[in-house]
C-alpha cells in the first residue's frame, strides 16, 4: 500500500501525459483553422450541423452514444429529458413521453432517415421489434410535443428521427466485436467512401443474446390456477428475452441523389413474461424489415426555390418462429372448462405489411423576410396478409369449438381470423412560413392537412415565436396540434383471447403550448428550461373486460404539464458534464386520478473525462421516480430506481480500440410497470429489468 | 531535376507577386501538354487522428483529382518517420513531392532530396518551397463582409504585432473598396483587451470588427466581451476562426481542402513542367468555404438566403 501511495504521483503523471509529439503539432495547427475538433467534424461532412427547427429537441450524436455505452437505441434514449423508456408485458419499448404512456405506445413516431417505421396493426414498431443496435447511427433528433405539422398524423407525444451514418462519416472499413453478459454477442462490420462521385456506406450488424433471466413471481395462469384448481402457472420462473437479429444499411449517394436501403430481421424472439402475461419460455416471435428509399434534394433548383423529392418502401412482419404459448400447458382456461390444453393454449397471429410513401417538398426564398415552405405526399400502407393458427376458439372448418387436445387450426382467410387484411390511404398537404418579423424575432406558422381514406380528414397547425432575447439568451413560445388515427388492431381485432378491437373508435387528438429558454451564460455551459402543458383527449385504451379480454375504447382525457432543466458544461479540454432533470404531473381527467406508469420524476448526470493518452472514461446516472399505480390498482407505487453506468475506453494507435461497459454496476432492482388486471393484476411484482451487466468490445479499423 | 534554392522572403507582398507571377505562368502551361512531362507524385503526410486525418485525405483526393500522373502517399507516424520517409522514397522514385503539415516538411527538407517540393497545410516556414499557407487570404475574408453588409464603412482590427503584411493587403483591399481598416496591435492579452474595449465603445452599427487569428484572442472572456457588446450595439463581427461563428461572430471561413489540394497539385506539375522553376513561398489560400451564424445575422437585419452571389457552405 505504501508503495502505491509513493509512486502514486508518478503513475497519474505518466497516465496523463500528454503525446506532445511534433504530429500533435500538425493537429493544434489544423485546429487553428478549423476552429475545433467538433467544427472539424463538420466541416469534413463527418457530422452534420444540427437543425434548428422551432421545437423542443434533443439531438444524440455517434460520439454521445459512445460515451453512454449503449449497446441499443432504448439506452440512448432513456438520456433524453422527458422521455422514458419503459417496457410492457413482452418487453417490448414504451417510449413514454411527459406522461403520454400507453401499452402498445403509438403516440410516438419513430423514423429512419425521416421515413417512419410505424405499423399499421398497432401503430407502433410491432410486437417482434427487437430493439435496435447503434454502430450504424449518427445522430438521433428527438423532438418532445406534437410535430404533426410537420410529420404528419403520428407525431403524437414525440418524434424520434434515427439519421444513419453517411459515407464521408465512415469513410473507409472498419468492425467490431462485443461480448458480455446474458452471452450477449454482437459484431458489426462497416465501409464507406466515394469513387467517382459515387458515395457508399454499407454496414452490418448481427447480434445473438440469451437476454436476462430475471424472474417473475407470479403471472396470469397464477390466478387462474386458484381460480380452477389446476397447477399449471410456471411462475415463480424467467422470463424469456433472448433473440438474435442482423441488420444492414446501405447508403448510396451521387450528385443530389441520395438511395437508403435497409434491413432488420429478427428471429428467436423471446417473448418477456409471455403474449399474455403468462411465462413461456419456449415461444418465439421474428420480424423482417425491409426499406428503400430515394431521394432527390436541390436547394438551389432556380434562383430561389429548393426542392426535395423522395419516394420509399417499406415492408414488415410480425411472424412466429415458435408456437406462442399465451397460457401453458395444463391450463383450462376458465373455471367453466374441466379439460385441460396439454400443450397449452396456442396462438400464432402473423401480419404482414406494405407502405409506400412519395413526398414532394419545397422551398421559396423569394419574398424578403419570409422562408415559405411547403409539400404534398401520399401514402399507402396494405397489410397484405395475416395468418393465424390456434388450438382454442372455433374452427371455420366445421364451425364447431375447438377442443383442448386438438392439433392447431389453420384460420388465416377465415371470418375467425385475427385481424382481416386491410389497407389505408393518406394524402396531405402542408404549408409553413418562416416570417422574420423584425431583428431578433422569428414567427413559424404551419398547416398541414392530412386525408384518410379510412378516418377522414384532420388539420393541424402549429406557430412559433422565437426571440433572440440577449446574444446568449433565446425564447420560444410554442403551441401544436396532433391527432392519431386509431389502428388497424385498435379498430379491427377479433376473435383474440385477449385484445378486441372497436369500429366505432375516435381519433385521439392533443393540443400542446410550450415555452422553452436556452441560456449559454459562457461559451462552455449551456442551459435548457422548457415549461409544457397539454390537452390529449379520445384516449384509446384497450379496457379490461370481465372475462380477462380487453377492448379498444376511447377512454379519456388527460392533462399533463412540466418542466424539463437540462445542462451541458465543457468544464475543461478533458471534463465534460451533462445532467437533466424532469418533473411532470397528468391527470387522468375521466377519473380525477393522477397518471399511472409515467414517471413524474427523473434525473439523468453523465461525466465524460478525455484523457490526452486516449482514454476515456464516462460514468453515468439514471434515476427513475414517483410512478403511480392506476387508479383502482391497490398495489404500492412502482419503486424508484437508480442505475450507475460506466464506459472506459482506449485506443491504440488509430486502429485499435478496446472498451468495457458496466451497466447497472450496483445490481439495483429496477422495475417496470406491469399493468393492471381484474380481478387482480397478472404480476404483481411489475417487470424486472436487467441487473449488473458488463460487455467488453473491441473496434478495429482496416 | 534541379532543385533551385532561392533567398527565404516571406513578407506577405512578395509572396502576392510571386503568387500572380506563379499564376501567370500556370496560365501558360495549360497550351502545353499534360502528361508528357508528368509522372510520379509523392505526398508525405502525418498519421493524425481522427477527424483531423480526414483534413489531410479530402487535400489528397483534390490532388489526386488535379495530378494527371501517378500519385504515391506516405503516412508518417512519430515513431519511424526518417526511415519510412526514405524506403517510400527509394521506392517509387518521385519526381516531385507534396508535403502536408509542418512535420512532414521538415522531414522531407532533411533528407535533402534532388526533387523539388511543394508544401501544403502550414501556415509559415523557413524552408526554400513553393506552397499554398493555409492562412485564408484577407480579401477573400473581406469581400464576404462587403457583400452581406455593405453598409459598414469601417473595420476594426486588433492584431498579434508580427501580422503586418496580412494588414497591409486588406488595408489596400478596403481602401479600393472606399471602406477604412483601422488596425492596431497588441503584445499582450491585457493589451488587446484594453484596445477592444476602445474600440467597442466608439463602434456603431456601421463598423464591423474582425477577430484576426492570433494569440491574444484565445481567451474567452474577451471574445464574450466582444460578442455581447457587439451584439447591443448591432456591431458587425466577423472572425478568421470557425469556431468563434458558433459562438455568435456573424461569419468566417475555413479552407476548402479538397481545391486547395487541386491547387497543390497545379503548383506540383508547374515545377515538373519548367525546370527552373522559381520557389514562390507560401500563397495565401483562396479556396475556402463560407460559414454563417443564422442568429447574428437575423439579428443585424442580415438575410444570407437573399443575398445573392453569397456562395454559403454552412450556417449554424
Amino acid at each position: 500500500m505504501m508503495f502505491f501511495k509513493r509512486y502514486l504521483p508518478l503513475v497519474i503523471t505518466i497516465f496523463l501525459l500528454p503525446a506532445l509529439t511534433a504530429i500533435a503539432q500538425d493537429e493544434d495547427e489544423l485546429a487553428s483553422f478549423f476552429g475545433d475538433e467538433e467544427f472539424i467534424s463538420i466541416a469534413t461532412g463527418t457530422s452534420q450541423p444540427i437543425s434548428k427547427a422551432p421545437a423542443v429537441a434533443s439531438v444524440i450524436t455517434a460520439k454521445n452514444i459512445l460515451q453512454i455505452g449503449a449497446t441499443d437505441i432504448d439506452e440512448i434514449l432513456e438520456t433524453v429529458p422527458g422521455l422514458h423508456v419503459s417496457r410492457n408485458a413482452g418487453y417490448t419499448p414504451i417510449y413514454s413521453f411527459r406522461g403520454i404512456h400507453t401499452t402498445t405506445n403509438p403516440q410516438v413516431l419513430m423514423l429512419i432517415n425521416g421515413i417512419p417505421l410505424t405499423n399499421l396493426f398497432y401503430g407502433d414498431r410491432n410486437l417482434a421489434w427487437g430493439g435496435m443496435p447503434v454502430e450504424a447511427i449518427s445522430r438521433i433528433e428527438i423532438i418532445r410535443g406534437p410535430g404533426s405539422a410537420v410529420y404528419g398524423a403520428d407525431a403524437f407525444a414525440g418524434v424520434i428521427n434515427i439519421i444513419t451514418r453517411t459515407p464521408a462519416e465512415i469513410s473507409g472499413t472498419s468492425g467490431g466485436i462485443r461480448y458480455g453478459t446474458s452471452n450477449s454477442k454482437n459484431f458489426w462490420l462497416q465501409t464507406g467512401g466515394e469513387a467517382n462521385g459515387l458515395g457508399y456506406m454499407a454496414i452490418i450488424e448481427g447480434r445473438k443474446t440469451d437476454g436476462s433471466s430475471e424472474r417473475i413471481g407470479n403471472d396470469a395462469q397464477s390466478i387462474l390456477d386458484a381460480l380452477t384448481g389446476t397447477d399449471a402457472s410456471l411462475a415463480p420462473g424467467s422470463i424469456n428475452r433472448e433473440g438474435k437479429s442482423i441488420d444492414t444499411r446501405l447508403e448510396l449517394t451521387y450528385g443530389k441523389f441520395t438511395f437508403h436501403a435497409g434491413s432488420q430481421i429478427r428471429k428467436q424472439l423471446g417473448l418477456g413474461t409471455g403474449v399474455a402475461q403468462a411465462l413461456d419460455p419456449k415461444g418465439q416471435a421474428a420480424s423482417e424489415r425491409y426499406n428503400a428509399d430515394l431521394s432527390y434534394d436541390n436547394i438551389n433548383f432556380t434562383q430561389n426555390i429548393g426542392i426535395k423529392a423522395t419516394v420509399s418502401y417499406l415492408q414488415t412482419s410480425q411472424e412466429v418462429d415458435e408456437n406462442l404459448i399465451l397460457l401453458p400447458p395444463g391450463t383450462t382456461v376458465s373455471p367453466s372448462n374441466s379439460f385441460p390444453y396439454p400443450s397449452g393454449l396456442i396462438g400464432n397471429p402473423e401480419v404482414y405489411e406494405r407502405h409506400y410513401r412519395t413526398n414532394l417538398n419545397a422551398t421559396y426564398r423569394g419574398i424578403a423576410r419570409h422562408e415559405f415552405m411547403g409539400g404534398i405526399g401520399y401514402y399507402f400502407g396494405d397489410i397484405y396478409k395475416t395468418r393465424e393458427e390456434k388450438n382454442f376458439g372455433l374452427n371455420p372448418a366445421t364451425g364447431l369449438p375447438i377442443l383442448p387436445g386438438s392439433p392447431l387450426v389453420d384460420v388465416s382467410d377465415t371470418p375467425l381470423v385475427f385481424l382481416d387484411e386491410n389497407e389505408r390511404e393518406n394524402s396531405h398537404v402542408f404549408i409553413q412560413d418562416v416570417w422574420h418579423l423584425a431583428d431578433d424575432w422569428e414567427l413559424t406558422t404551419g398547416i398541414r392537412f392530412d386525408h384518410y381514406s379510412d378516418f377522414g380528414d384532420t388539420t393541424n397547425p402549429r406557430i412559433a415565436l422565437v426571440w433572440s432575447a440577449r446574444h446568449n439568451l433565446t425564447v420560444k413560445a410554442l403551441y401544436g396540434e396532433a391527432f392519431r388515427a386509431p389502428s388497424f388492431g385498435e379498430a379491427g381485432e377479433q376473435t383474440n383471447p385477449l385484445f378486441l378491437g372497436n369500429p366505432d373508435l375516435e381519433p385521439e387528438t392533443l393540443k400542446s403550448y410550450e415555452l422553452a429558454f436556452n441560456y449559454k451564460p459562457t461559451y462552455d455551459l449551456s442551459v435548457d428550461l422548457n415549461l409544457f402543458q397539454y390537452y390529449w383527449k379520445d384516449i384509446i385504451q384497450f379496457v379490461p373486460n370481465a372475462n380477462q379480454t380487453r377492448t379498444a375504447q376511447n377512454t379519456g382525457e388527460q392533462e399533463g404539464h412540466g418542466i424539463e432543466l437540462e445542462a451541458s458544461w465543457q468544464v475543461n479540454d478533458h471534463l465534460s458534464v451533462l445532467s437533466n432533470y424532469s418533473w411532470q404531473k397528468s391527470e387522468d381527467e375521466l377519473n380525477n386520478a393522477d397518471t399511472a406508469n409515467a414517471p413524474e420524476q427523473q434525473f439523468y448526470i453523465r461525466t465524460n473525462i478525455a484523457l490526452a493518452n486516449e482514454w476515456d472514461i464516462s460514468l453515468q446516472a439514471n434515476r427513475v421516480m414517483d410512478r403511480n399505480r392506476v387508479f383502482n390498482d391497490n398495489r404500492k407505487d412502482i419503486k424508484d430506481y437508480t442505475t450507475i453506468d460506466f464506459t472506459l475506453r482506449k485506443s491504440f494507435t488509430d486502429k485499435l480500440e478496446l472498451g468495457l461497459i458496466g451497466k447497472n454496476i450496483f445490481n439495483d432492482d429496477a422495475r417496470e410497470p406491469s399493468i393492471n388486471g381484474q380481478p387482480l393484476p397478472a404480476i404483481s411484482n411489475d417487470l424486472p429489468l436487467e441487473r449488473r451487466r458488463i460487455y467488453g468490445d473491441i473496434r478495429y479499423k482496416f | 531535376m534541379i532543385l533551385r534554392f532561392i533567398k527565404k522572403d516571406n513578407s506577405f507582398t512578395s509572396q502576392w507577386m510571386r503568387s500572380s507571377l506563379l499564376a501567370l505562368i500556370l496560365l501558360g502551361q495549360i497550351f502545353l501538354p499534360c502528361n508528357a512531362l508528368s509522372s510520379g507524385l509523392l505526398v508525405v503526410y502525418p498519421s493524425v487522428k481522427a477527424p483531423y486525418n480526414k483534413i489531410y485525405q479530402a487535400i489528397i483526393k483534390g490532388i489526386r483529382e488535379s495530378y494527371p500522373g501517378t500519385t504515391q502517399k506516405i503516412e508518417l507516424t512519430a515513431n519511424d518517420k526518417n526511415q519510412v520517409l526514405s524506403k517510400g522514397v527509394e521506392k517509387y522514385q518521385p519526381d516531385i513531392l507534396i508535403t502536408l503539415g509542418k512535420e512532414s516538411l521538415n522531414t522531407v527538407s532533411q533528407l535533402k532530396l534532388p526533387v523539388p517540393i511543394v508544401a501544403g497545410a502550414i501556415t509559415k516556414t523557413e524552408q526554400p518551397v513553393s506552397g499554398i499557407s493555409m492562412t485564408p487570404d484577407p480579401e477573400v475574408l473581406l469581400s464576404n463582409l462587403l457583400t452581406m453588409a455593405p453598409f459598414v464603412d469601417n473595420i476594426y482590427v486588433v492584431a498579434d504585432i508580427n501580422r503586418r503584411d496580412q494588414l497591409e493587403r486588406a488595408e489596400i483591399y478596403l481602401k479600393k473598396q472606399g471602406k477604412t481598416l483601422h488596425s492596431e496591435e497588441a503584445e499582450s492579452l491585457q493589451q488587446a483587451a484594453e484596445k477592444y474595449l476602445k474600440i467597442i465603445n466608439k463602434a456603431t452599427s456601421n463598423d464591423a470588427i474582425w477577430l484576426m487569428r492570433g494569440a491574444n484572442l484565445n481567451e474567452p472572456s474577451i471574445l464574450m466581451l466582444i460578442l455581447e457588446a457587439a451584439w447591443k450595439k448591432k456591431i458587425a463581427v466577423f472572425s478568421s476562426n470557425p469556431s468563434h461563428v458558433k459562438r455568435g461572430a456573424l461569419f468566417s471561413v475555413y479552407p476548402d481542402n479538397e481545391k486547395m489540394g487541386v491547387a497543390l497539385a497545379e503548383i506540383a506539375q508547374q515545377h515538373e513542367k519548367t525546370t527552373n522553376a522559381q520557389n514562390m513561398g507560401l500563397v495565401p489560400l483562396r479556396n475556402v468555404h463560407l460559414i454563417i451564424n443564422k442568429r447574428t445575422s437575423k439579428h443585424l437585419g442580415i438575410i444570407p438566403n437573399s443575398i445573392r452571389g453569397l456562395n454559403i457552405h454552412r450556417m449554424l
